[in-house]
C-alpha cells in the first residue's frame, strides 16, 4: 500500500518514483501546486476505493500525512 | 424568462486573488500568455497579433467580462479568466479562457484554483446564473479532473472539433448547476491554504 501511494504521488507530481521518499513534502516537489494535488487526490481515491473528505485534503501535503489519511480513510470504508 | 440584464462587477476579491476588468492595457499580456506554454490549450486566432488582441478588448460587448487576475500581495499579473457567453434568458453562462502567466503555473499558492472558484461564486451567488458550461480540450486532462472534483458534470464530447497548433482535439462540454456547486467554502478550506 504505501509503495502504491508513493507511485501515484510521483505519477500526480510527473516525477521518477525514486523522488518519492518517506520524507518527501509539499516543499520538496517543485510541481505539486493544487491543480497536481487535486490529480493526487482523485487517483488515490480511484485506487483505494475511498472518499477523502473535502476537509482533509488540505492536510495531505507530506507523504507520512497522505499515509496516514488514505489509511485511515481506508479502514472507515471497509 | 423575464430577466432583466445585470452589470458584471470590475472587481472580484478572493483571498490570494483579486480579479480586475482586462482594459487595453492588459493586450501585450494577454498576448504573451497565449503565444506562450500557457497557451497550449487555447484555440489561436488567425494572424494573432498584439493589436489583434488590443482590438478584441475593445470589441468586448456586456453580453461577458474578462478579468485579469491579480496576486493580492503584489498586485502582480498573474492570468486572466472569463465569464462569456452569456444567456440571460436562461441564465446560463460560460466560465472559462482561464490562462495563467507561465511563472505561475507551477505555484504553491492556488492562484488558478481560486480564480476560478471565485468566478463561480460571483457568477452563481452574485448574478443569479442558474448553470454554467464550459469546454475543455480532450488531451487537458488535468483540468478535466480539476473541474470534476469541482463538481462539474461531463455532458458531452465532441470528437475532432477545434483545430489546435495544426491538429484537430476532441472537446469536453462541461456543466455546473448552481446546486451542485458545493463552493468557495468547503473546497476553498480544503484546498486554499
Amino acid at each position: 500500500m504505501n509503495e502504491k501511494i508513493k507511485r501515484i504521488m510521483a505519477k500526480s507530481f510527473e516525477v521518477p518514483i525514486e523522488t518519492i521518499n518517506d520524507n518527501s513534502t509539499k516543499d520538496d516537489i517543485e510541481s505539486w501546486d493544487s491543480l497536481h494535488h487535486i490529480m493526487m487526490v482523485v487517483e488515490l481515491e480511484r485506487a483505494f476505493a475511498i472518499n477523502i473528505p473535502d476537509e482533509r485534503v488540505g492536510n495531505m501535503i507530506s507523504y507520512n500525512l497522505i499515509k496516514s489519511i488514505v489509511y485511515e480513510c481506508f479502514e472507515t470504508h471497509i | 424568462m423575464n430577466v432583466l440584464k445585470h452589470i458584471f462587477k470590475e472587481k472580484i476579491t478572493g483571498r490570494y486573488v483579486t480579479l480586475l476588468k482586462v482594459s487595453v492595457h492588459d493586450a501585450e499580456d494577454i498576448y504573451r500568455w497565449r503565444t506562450s506554454k500557457s497557451g497550449e490549450f487555447l484555440h489561436q486566432p488567425l494572424n494573432y497579433s498584439v493589436e489583434s488582441q488590443r482590438k478584441w478588448i475593445t470589441s468586448r460587448t456586456g453580453e461577458e467580462i474578462n478579468y485579469i487576475i491579480y496576486r493580492n500581495d503584489l498586485m502582480e499579473k498573474v492570468g486572466m479568466v472569463s465569464i462569456y457567453e452569456v444567456n440571460y434568458e436562461d441564465m446560463v453562462t460560460n466560465v472559462g479562457r482561464l490562462i495563467l502567466d507561465e511563472k505561475y503555473i507551477h505555484n504553491k499558492t492556488p492562484y488558478g484554483l481560486e480564480s476560478l472558484l471565485i468566478t463561480y461564486d460571483y457568477a452563481f451567488n452574485t448574478m443569479g446564473f442558474r448553470k454554467i458550461t464550459g469546454v475543455i480540450l480532450g488531451s487537458n486532462v488535468k483540468v478535466y479532473e480539476l473541474q470534476k472534483y469541482l463538481g462539474m458534470t461531463q455532458e458531452g464530447y465532441l470528437k475532432a472539433h477545434v483545430m489546435i497548433s495544426d491538429h484537430l482535439e476532441d472537446l469536453y462540454i462541461m456543466s455546473l448547476f448552481s446546486d451542485e456547486f458545493t463552493g468557495y467554502s468547503e473546497k476553498l478550506k480544503a484546498l486554499l491554504r
